[in-house]
């Protein structure tokens, strides 16, 4: 288990989103391998990945929605990845997880896949994830004026530190608790 | 052991012109080999049916983005289809009665949720033919027969 403690989303963290969004997946593959090699030293940079996914997907879908819109965007998506991949990613994966980053709480615990041992689970959410987040961002860029990268920065900069010191502050609860 | 079909096949008729009623009627009579067995083998003949009917033309099957496209639209026609019907085991099932894909690739599928997803496309399907009463008549002597083949 991640010692939240001892995780703190800092200028590495920021700097990674920064290049993630401006050179792509493949910059954050190279960080990857030389920044990510403990569970709690890749936390900070997950937890950065995760909120720019969430800021995209709240961006695009906003608070009203409805589940076919959702459905209906991943199949577009996944037609759009097959055409330049010979790879695909899990339908039902990619929804949930759009949904749970627009705090849908009718998901229940099953349909998310955050155990570490469900491999393919985690490899088909992050690839979504991805496809989800730059098709968003791109598709804004086409019509933003510069800025947009440090907007996502900022907003997912914000995001992830309130989750880090959330998921601390539940730690540190729990401990209270089981003494 | 010769399994009967008639009384699925009714509930089943009752299903493609819309007599809802009737057909949740019919299946609550039928015990539960009669459902896990026969009600089973005749969702998957009408199916078979259907989607080669649907997605073959001149022979070839269609692509996998069209599929794609299908199952998520089908996913939007009820409220809770997008959750009765799962988006893999309908690809995959879509797929695998039209050739497209191995053997065994129907193998992983759960059973419970093969047969959710294909009651509920299989139903929208038949929806979309607009059959009439003569052409669906026709439609289930072609269940009929495939089915009866099937549980040989």
């Amino acid at each position: 288990m991640i010692a939240w403690s001892a995780v703190e989303i800092g200028d590495d963290h920021v700097a990674a989103l920064r290049l993630l969004l401006k050179e792509g997946p493949e910059a954050w593959e190279r960080l990857h391998k030389e920044k990510m090699a403990t569970d709690e030293a890749a936390a900070g940079y997950m937890q950065m990945f995760y909120a720019a996914f969430t800021i995209a997907v709240r961006r695009k879908f906003g608070r009203a929605y409805t589940i076919h819109q959702i459905v209906q965007y991943v199949a577009r998506l996944r037609i759009e990845f097959r055409e330049n991949d010979d790879s695909d990613f899990s339908p039902r994966i990619a929804e949930n997880a759009i949904r749970a980053g627009l705090g849908d709480q009718s998901l229940q615990k099953g349909d998310y896949p955050q155990a570490i041992e469900d491999v393919r689970g985690v490899q088909h959410l992050i690839t979504a994830q991805t496809f989800v987040l730059f098709d968003v961002f791109l598709t804004e860029e086409e019509s933003a004026d510069g800025e947009l990268v440090e907007e996502y920065v900022q907003e997912a900069t914000e995001l992830a530190q309130r989750w880090v010191r959330e998921k601390q502050e539940a730690q540190l609860g729990e401990r209270a608790s089981g003494e | 052991m010769m399994v009967t079909i008639d009384k699925q096949l009714s509930a089943l008729h009752a299903l493609f012109s819309g007599r809802f009623e009737e057909n949740r009627r019919l299946l609550s009579q039928l015990s539960s080999e009669e459902l896990n067995v026969g009600y089973a083998a005749v969702i998957s003949a009408a199916f078979f049916e259907i989607t080669r009917r649907r997605f073959i033309r001149d022979g070839k099957p269609a692509g996998d983005d069209e599929i794609i496209e299908f199952v998520a639209e089908a996913r939007g026609r009820t409220a809770d289809a997008v959750d009765i019907i799962d988006p893999e085991v309908a690809e995959i099932a879509i797929n695998f009665v039209l050739g497209k894909l191995p053997l065994d690739a129907y193998k992983a599928v759960d059973d419970n949720v093969g047969f959710r997803t294909k009651s509920l496309l299989v139903a929208i399907m038949v929806a979309d033919e607009d059959f009439s009463e003569s052409e669906l008549d026709a439609f289930m002597a072609k269940v009929r027969g495939l089915t009866v083949e099937s549980l040989q």
